[in-house]
């Protein structure tokens, strides 16, 4: 497979690195604060999600490389000769952004339905509020932010949400669509989104990960943290497994014959025992265990923890997997060391 | 499904993609035959709202779907199971598959993929379950209504019901051009190897949040939607669902298929720009990516099927950008979102079966209610009556909130001319 991370962005309370991803969550870490990380200016009228997700696109580009100019627009007076913020490195058209979230603007959605419901008409609706009603603003205002004016485009695909938009990545790079493709998953702690989940927290993080091919990131000399391999979609977790692993016997992997491959590391499904017995004795990591619902951000959370495993000296294959059985599907990736070992 | 992907695709080895069937719910008819002769007859979906209560608007037609009964197309899973929009959704599937007449069964035996795109998903029923919240409190809200909210139920309800195990379903929400996006995608899946077939469109419901939201943009023409014309007054909101079967030329060749079109490319941006502005610079390019992807020249292009909305910055930017790749002289415009309003997250998918049935049936759909063409928007835009056309590449514009524009180009399929390349091609596969 010929796509490589170079970068891991975290908006994400109690992580700074993706090393962090291997411990267990700190107790009481507290939320992250959008304006302190990329500057207040341009937030006021985002959506939660929306914020987090530009703090975690900020650091994932800045990562890569591809970003340059301070975050923050210059203080007023100081306009002349000051640099310019949020410059990208390499031409606009070849960024893409692939966002995934299932949370994500539900809180405005919510918030513009009572307005109408309660007064009967659109009088007291915001026209300001109109654009973040739209699913894809998320993705939208990263471009905006960034200039990134590549392929765009969000997916609100359930649990197995963040590891489709790294695979959409994939395949905007395979088909040539895109030299560098910025996946951001995200999840807010809203009132609405707590409401929808009843007991559950929400995460309230962003991650963001830059996919490029091999070849690119070799001559703009970029760091490899992590080589995605095989992407497999299936009803639930155990023949995702087998099919991705060729380790456990169960049916139901479609045509394809699963390849032996000894998974060395690994990470799976969100929910009550959802991982459990699926690859026993394989070191496991739970990086939103203590941190809350990760939903839509999970895969993408999920390729973050590989590459800090990878960073730490750890072995591969690393599995991802996310949607348990009681979900409509899931999705499994294999992801590779920068070496290939 | 599991990907198998090499690397980049050479254009030389990729596969070609066709069109095998289609689904439509919309508001000027159900299936193929009424859409064909509606499209024809430059029929107008246009009628009071019905979908939502309307009082406290001043203005309130939209383009609903009224004479539709689910459960004509909807056999497996309970209708309350499944929200507005996901019934759209899936009888289109539905219908789509009979119409390429595939037997589900065989589908389940081979690699598959569904995308749909939405700009609203479920949020009708999100808009009742917050009235019931508020007047009766969060006990009353109905359980079975909740659980139908996820947008993914989109996609992956039309897995359930056709039985597909070994698919990727995915719903795009890239609102307004969802539609295009989801043909793309599969496009790009089917080209690669990677899916054996993939069902493809958009699907939205009306509803209040989004015709509240328009409003107050100060974007929802009063009575009838009016692309292009001088005296456009803005969109007329709809709904509906359109599917498409793709398959390869190969695989359609080998099981005698009839063939509707060809993708033959298809191009994505963004603008970058604004939220709600589209950007002449970012459409124009997205329309340059599309041809270039699909190796047409602009000159090659028959007939646009633009965005078109209706709307002033609309119809103004989107001419202007056309005029911009494909000199003073652009090919044939026209906007069917005259007719079937703005179906959302549906429009670019119900569009693109439109061009397909245009090129198959050699004509091309009109743009309704017009009068005076806008010099801003100095294109043909064949009013209000269809003409007779023999076309061969046809250009489908979606362009979104956000500046996410997709842009997919189809081309027409002459069995004979072209089956003996096909056959060989498909032996070297």
């Amino acid at each position: 497979m010929q796509a490589v991370m170079t970068a891991v962005g975290l908006a994400l309370p109690g992580a700074g690195a993706p090393a962090e991803l291997l411990l267990p969550a700190p107790p009481e870490a507290p939320p992250v604060d959008p304006a302190a990380l990329i500057g207040k200016k341009g937030l006021r009228y985002q959506d939660r999600a929306t914020q987090l997700a530009l703090c975690a696109a900020d650091d994932a580009l800045r990562h890569a490389g591809l970003l340059t100019g301070p975050a923050e627009a210059p203080p007023r007076g100081t306009v002349d000769g000051a640099p310019r913020r949020n410059v990208l490195t390499v031409p606009a058209e070849s960024v893409a952004v692939v966002a995934s979230s299932n949370l994500g603007n539900l809180d405005t959605v919510q918030e513009v339905v009572q307005v109408v419901a309660r007064t009967g008409s659109s009088r007291l609706t915001s026209p300001i509020v109109t654009p973040r009603l739209s699913s894809n603003v998320v993705a939208s205002e990263t471009a905006i932010r960034f200039t990134c004016r590549g392929p765009n485009l969000m997916l609100c695909n359930g649990p197995a949400s963040g590891l489709d938009a790294v695979f959409w990545a994939m395949t905007l790079l395979a088909a040539g669509r895109a030299e560098h493709v910025l996946v951001v998953g995200v999840e807010p702690a809203t009132t609405a989104a707590g409401e929808l989940l009843g007991e559950d927290r929400v995460i309230d993080a962003a991650v963001a990960l830059v996919l490029e091919r091999p070849e690119r990131a070799l001559a703009r000399g970029a760091t490899v943290l992590a080589r995605l391999g095989r992407y497999l979609r299936s009803g639930d977790p155990r023949s995702c497994v087998a099919a991705l692993s060729g380790r456990s016997p169960a049916a139901g992997a479609g045509p394809v014959a699963p390849e032996r491959v000894t998974v060395a590391a690994w990470t799976g499904p969100e929910g009550h025992h959802a991982a459990d017995g699926l690859l026993p004795g394989v070191l496991r990591y739970a990086p939103a265990e203590g941190r809350g619902t990760a939903s839509g951000a999970l895969g993408v959370l999920q390729c973050a923890t590989a590459a800090g495993h990878f960073g730490a000296g750890g072995q591969g294959p690393f599995l991802a997997v996310a949607g348990s059985a009681a979900d409509d599907a899931t999705a499994g990736l294999l992801l590779h060391r920068p070496d290939g070992r | 499904m599991v990907s198998t992907f090499a690397g980049k695709l050479p254009r030389d080895a990729a596969r070609r993609v066709v069109l095998t069937g289609f689904g439509v719910v919309s508001s000027i008819g159900t299936g193929v035959e009424e859409f064909t002769a509606g499209l024809r007859a430059g029929r107008s979906g246009a009628k009071p709202i019905t979908a939502f209560e309307t009082e406290g608007f001043e203005h309130s037609i939209g383009c609903g779907v009224t004479d539709f009964a689910p459960e004509q197309w909807i056999k497996d899973l309970p209708l309350d199971s499944l929200g507005p929009a996901t019934r759209f959704a899936v009888s289109a599937a539905r219908m789509a598959v009979e119409d390429a007449g595939l037997d589900p069964a065989v589908l389940r035996r081979q690699r598959g993929m569904v995308s749909i795109g939405t700009t609203d998903g479920e949020s009708h029923d999100l808009d009742q379950l917050v009235a019931t919240e508020l007047a009766d409190g969060p006990e009353a809200m109905d359980p079975r209504v909740a659980a139908r909210i996820p947008a993914g139920r989109l996609s992956a309800a039309i897995a359930q019901e056709l039985g597909l195990t070994d698919v990727e379903a995915v719903t795009i929400p890239t609102a307004c051009a969802a539609g295009n996006y989801a043909i793309g995608y599969g496009y790009d899946a089917v080209r690669s190897g990677d899916v054996d077939f993939a069902l493809c469109g958009g699907a939205d419901a009306m509803c209040r949040k989004t015709f509240a939201g328009f409003y107050r943009l100060g974007t929802i023409a009063p009575d009838c939607c009016r692309p292009f014309d001088v005296d456009r007054k803005g969109i007329l909101t709809g709904e509906g669902a359109g599917v498409l079967v793709l398959e390869s030329l190969q695989s359609a060749l080998r099981r005698g298929a009839r063939i509707y079109a060809e993708v033959l490319g298809y191009g994505l941006n963004c603008d970058a720009y604004h939220q709600v502005a589209p950007d002449q610079d970012g459409v124009a390019r997205a329309m340059s990516l599309a041809l270039q992807d699909a190796g047409v020249e602009p000159g090659e292009v028959d007939l646009i099927s633009a965005h078109g909305t209706g709307t002033k910055a609309n119809d103004v930017t989107e001419t202007r950008a056309i005029r911009d790749v494909f000199g003073a002289e652009p090919p044939r415009t026209v906007s069917i979102k005259s007719m079937l309003g703005h179906s959302m997250g549906a429009a670019s998918a119900l569009a693109a079966i439109a061009c397909s049935l245009a090129i198959v049936h050699r004509f091309i759909p009109p743009t309704i209610n017009h009068t005076r063409t806008d010099p801003d928007c100095a294109v043909d835009c064949v009013p209000n009556e269809a003409v007779e056309a023999d076309l061969r590449v046809v250009q489908n514009n979606g362009l979104a909130f956000g500046g996410n524009n997709a842009v997919v180009v189809l081309g027409r399929y002459d069995g004979n001319a072209q089956a003996e390349d096909a056959t060989a091609a498909g032996v070297m596969a």
